[in-house]
């Protein structure tokens, strides 16, 4: 599983699929994860927390 | 008899070949070469290689670069088989470690491969190192460049907003290849600083932004000239002044010869450099600072920060222009390969 921006999707969706693992649980949230404040970091991950979760219990 | 896979039959017009090829996604947008078996062969037949080789694996979709696959794209961007060698030695040095193709793909930043052509190979295809070297004009350059392009389009994945995610992009990325001008360098070239033969023919390739000029028609000394060089360099926004790495000065010919003239060195121009072009702090942003350098520092950051820091080479035509190429920054390192 891994965690992606919503504007990267394309490429790590591309990339996992040359890579053998297509279907990769992907954990998305909104672009972009830089240049953000401590709150919308935190606010990022309790989004990531929620999809890695899923994720994982769904395997 | 040659058994060829993936044969694709089309209508044989121009416009009907050209219009499958855009719509697969297979171009940079301009008419291509159609890559019919017997050119891709008769490239293929004028290497060393058989066309099952792989030369490397071009990321970011992990593509084997197979000399077949290379060759095909080749003849798209309008090669033909004397180009060949200086491509296959181009894709032995954007798959090595050290250059760190997948970031180059898949960056935001906008860095093309700069591929500098030195030694006899730059005369035998008419390579141009004289006016207008970055331009159009010259076939050798314009094919070899856009070839590399459509290989890492088409073998690596590479299309903008899916593999390459470049903001902007930039012109580079349709074709940036170039010869230095060995005949007005008063220096060494830059294939023999990189440890190769004089008489050899090699390929550098480098993760370059495009060129930034920087003109002086009053410098009439080495360090009138380095001054204006110096202020071109000290700049906010390259990736090179947050994570350092290496950077490319290329001197017009007429600016090699003043500074030269002034007994100046190679390494007397990275040293002058590393001393004078320096970023003053009021450039950068605190958080910036903080972010990249993890405290304030003492004072003006180096934009050359040691000596391999900095490639200078030579090229261009007449008249007191020279350039600079920031880079993607200080986690890809320049390779040279010696041409076969």
């Amino acid at each position: 599983m891994t965690i992606c921006s919503d504007r990267f999707v394309r490429l790590a969706d591309s990339e996992s699929k040359t890579l053998g693992m297509e279907g990769l649980p992907i954990a998305i949230g909104k672009h972009p994860f830089g240049g953000i404040n401590e709150n919308q970091v935190e606010a990022l991950s309790a989004v990531f927390v929620d999809q890695i979760i899923r994720g994982w219990t769904s395997l | 008899m040659i058994e060829h896979e993936g044969i694709i039959s089309l209508p044989s017009s121009h416009e009907s070949i050209n219009d499958y090829f855009y719509e697969q996604g297979w171009t940079d947008g301009l008419p291509i070469i159609p890559p019919t078996p017997d050119r891709v062969d008769a490239i293929i037949e004028s290497c060393a290689f058989d066309r099952n080789h792989v030369l490397g694996e071009i990321p970011p979709n992990w593509g084997s670069a197979t000399v077949e696959k290379v060759a095909i794209n080749a003849v798209m961007a309008g090669c033909r088989a004397e180009h060949f060698p200086v491509l296959l030695a181009a894709i032995k040095a954007i798959t090595q470690p050290d250059f760190n193709l997948y970031a180059i793909q898949a960056t935001t930043h906008p860095c093309g491969i700069l591929m500098i052509i030195n030694g006899p190979i730059r005369d035998e295809l008419a390579i141009n190192s004289s006016s207008g070297v970055f331009g159009p004009g010259a076939i050798s350059n314009a094919v070899i460049g856009r070839a590399m392009r459509l290989i890492l389009f088409n073998i690596g994945g590479g299309y903008p907003g899916v593999g390459d995610m470049s903001s902007q992009g930039s012109p580079s990325k349709f074709s940036f290849c170039i010869g230095e001008n060995e005949l007005l360098n008063p220096w060494d070239p830059i294939h023999v600083d990189f440890g190769f033969a004089a008489e050899d023919s090699a390929v550098t390739v480098i993760a370059g932004e495009s060129p930034h000029n920087i003109n002086d028609h009053t410098g009439r000394s080495a360090e009138e000239i380095l001054t204006i060089v110096s202020g071109a360099m000290a700049v906010t926004g390259a990736n090179n002044a947050y994570t350092g790495g290496q950077t490319v000065l290329l001197l017009g010919p007429e600016h090699a010869e003043t500074i030269a003239a002034d007994g100046f060195t190679k390494m007397d121009v990275i040293h002058w450099l590393m001393e004078h072009a320096l970023i003053p702090l009021e450039r950068y942003t605190r958080s910036t600072l903080l972010e990249r350098f993890g405290s304030i520092p003492e004072g003006p950051v180096p934009m050359v920060r040691n000596e391999t820091d900095l490639i200078v080479g030579v090229t261009g035509g007449p008249g007191k222009h020279s350039s600079w190429i920031p880079t993607f920054g200080g986690t890809t390192h320049s390779v040279t390969e010696k041409i076969i």
